[in-house]
């Protein structure tokens, strides 16, 4: 299970659940930034990256397909917009062409002489930060479900779907732990859906990483979301450990509680990581 | 003349793709040190059948000790890339560069001077027996991220080293050697098995095929029974007289 080659016959597909509860719209620890806007950036970096992954010299190779689900004040709705927002799973080339705007912005760089300076990058934006309204993520990982059954139907042997869940508080829906396992079971050949939950905070509490067990985490919700979260296949923990360091053990669930920006990087740069592709 | 071509075969990984294959090989049997080689385009970086392509061509043109072709290959990539014609994401993925493997053997008299960087393989074959592999002995060590020369000039330097820390030699006569294999890493991995007899009737598989279409067949069957990675493969192998 989830040793499937990723290949253009046989892709895989990476979908993304963002909480846009008014809660977003709160600082993100000790950042100037809300929650909202240091998801969205992320989540922008993390697109352009699966972008690049694909990019070849011919053009872009579809070895997977993406979509954004947003949740908040209007339900769930589409994350991605202009050309793109008439389909919930979007193959990556799509995705690469149906950008919002490309922004230029600053990263300091090695300017020779001992210092930095600023060079100019190119920033693809397809997602725009926004926040209000309850948290309906029964609604949204209902959604992710009836999307990616129909993904796993026309793709049967692929490398199976993952889920990567970013919120910041409780369902204000129902209990989610049901609708979530549910959502885990839909699958390929190749292993049912992944489903990796990360808990942003703005309280700045000691966050808890790649839990093994339930029993040390400390409230109700993050024991919650333990429940909700897959374990990682093998290809992912050889990756965390390579390059970030990270030891995952067998049991280790794929969520984060109480992540700051850190964590948040982390985690997606993990989560999106595919196995071998060709 | 030492030695002579058996089998120059290749087959892409997406049969159905055409142009597809970012594997190289390049035989130079009538030069004053007949030499082979191969060369496996990484599949994630960005213009990897190019920079297969171009390294192969170069590797094929340079004289006995020559150690420019490496710089001769960077210098064509850099001029042939034309970045005002990119797309925001093909001049970031251009900008990471491409990468690829290195195999290659000369053979100057008993000697066989050999170079490595990366997981395609050099192997001496005597009868049904591998007597010798090189860089690799067992399929446990084909890793997900082999080393590679770059196509960005600023590894000029890195590349110089990992080649020359990839050079090695062995009088291959001593060996009883009667062909020389070199493969790219599918093969190879699938004939470094750790199972004795699984390698040698994979070794008399491999011997067995005389023309490309026969060596297209095997691979094809190996991948359908799960036993070949599903990669861009390739092989040259030469009868030593």
């Amino acid at each position: 299970m989830y040793d499937a080659e990723i290949s253009r016959s046989q892709p895989t597909t990476y979908l993304f659940l963002v909480d846009q509860s008014g809660s977003m719209s709160d600082q993100m620890g000790s950042s100037q930034r809300s929650k909202a806007q240091f998801v969205a950036d992320v989540l922008n970096k993390t697109l352009r990256d699966l972008v690049v992954r694909c990019t070849r010299d011919e053009g872009v190779r579809d070895y997977f397909s993406v979509g954004v689900l947003g949740y908040g004040a209007s339900g769930v709705v589409n994350g991605l917009g202009g050309s793109l927002s008439s389909n919930w799973i979007n193959p990556i080339s799509a995705v690469a062409e149906g950008t919002l705007r490309v922004e230029e912005r600053q990263k300091m760089v090695d300017d020779g002489a001992g210092g930095l300076a600023p060079q100019g990058v190119k920033f693809p934006v397809w997602f725009d930060a926004t926040a209000g309204g309850g948290t309906p993520m029964c609604e949204a990982l209902a959604k992710a479900s009836e999307v990616l059954a129909d993904w796993c139907n026309l793709n049967p042997n692929s490398f199976p779907p993952t889920v990567l869940h970013i919120t910041d508080g409780e369902s204000t829906d129902g209990d989610p732990e049901s609708v979530a396992s549910l959502l885990q079971q839909i699958s390929t050949s190749n292993g049912g859906v992944l489903l990796y939950n990360i808990h942003v905070s703005s309280s700045g509490g000691e966050p808890i990483r790649f839990p093994a067990s339930e029993s040390a985490l400390p409230n109700d919700h993050a024991k919650l979301l333990f429940r909700m979260s897959s374990g990682f296949p093998e290809h992912i923990r050889k990756y965390a450990l390579d390059a970030h360091g990270i030891n995952l053990q067998a049991e280790s669930k794929a969520m984060v509680f109480n992540a700051e920006a850190e964590e948040l990087v982390k985690f997606l740069d993990i989560g999106s990581r595919p196995a071998a592709m060709r | 003349m030492p030695v002579s071509k058996v089998l120059k075969a290749t087959i892409s990984k997406d049969v159905a793709i055409e142009g597809s294959n970012e594997d190289s090989a390049c035989l130079r049997l009538n030069a004053s040190i007949p030499r082979a080689a191969v060369f496996d385009g990484a599949s994630e970086s960005y213009a990897a059948r190019k920079w297969s392509n171009l390294v192969a061509e170069e590797w094929g043109r340079r004289h006995d000790k020559d150690w420019g072709w490496i710089d001769r290959a960077q210098a064509r990539y850099a001029r042939n890339s034309n970045k005002s014609a990119l797309s925001w994401a093909q001049e970031v993925a251009s900008d990471r560069g491409s990468f690829a493997t290195v195999c290659y053997v000369d053979i100057e008299g008993e000697w066989l001077n050999f170079c490595a960087v990366g997981d395609s393989c050099l192997f001496l074959i005597d009868g049904n027996e591998i007597t010798f592999s090189y860089p690799y002995v067992s399929e446990t060590q084909f890793t997900s991220a082999p080393m590679a020369v770059s196509s960005r000039l600023d590894n000029l330097k890195m590349n110089k080293d990992n080649l020359l820390m990839g050079l090695d030699r062995i009088r291959f006569r001593a060996l009883g050697t009667k062909h020389i294999l070199l493969a790219t890493d599918a093969v190879s991995c699938w004939l470094l098995a750790d199972d004795k007899e699984i390698r040698a009737t994979r070794l008399a598989q491999l011997l067995n095929c005389k023309t490309p279409v026969e060596f297209k067949q095997l691979v094809l069957e190996e991948r359908a029974n799960k036993n070949m990675h599903v990669d861009d493969s390739t092989v040259v192998l030469l009868r030593c007289s």
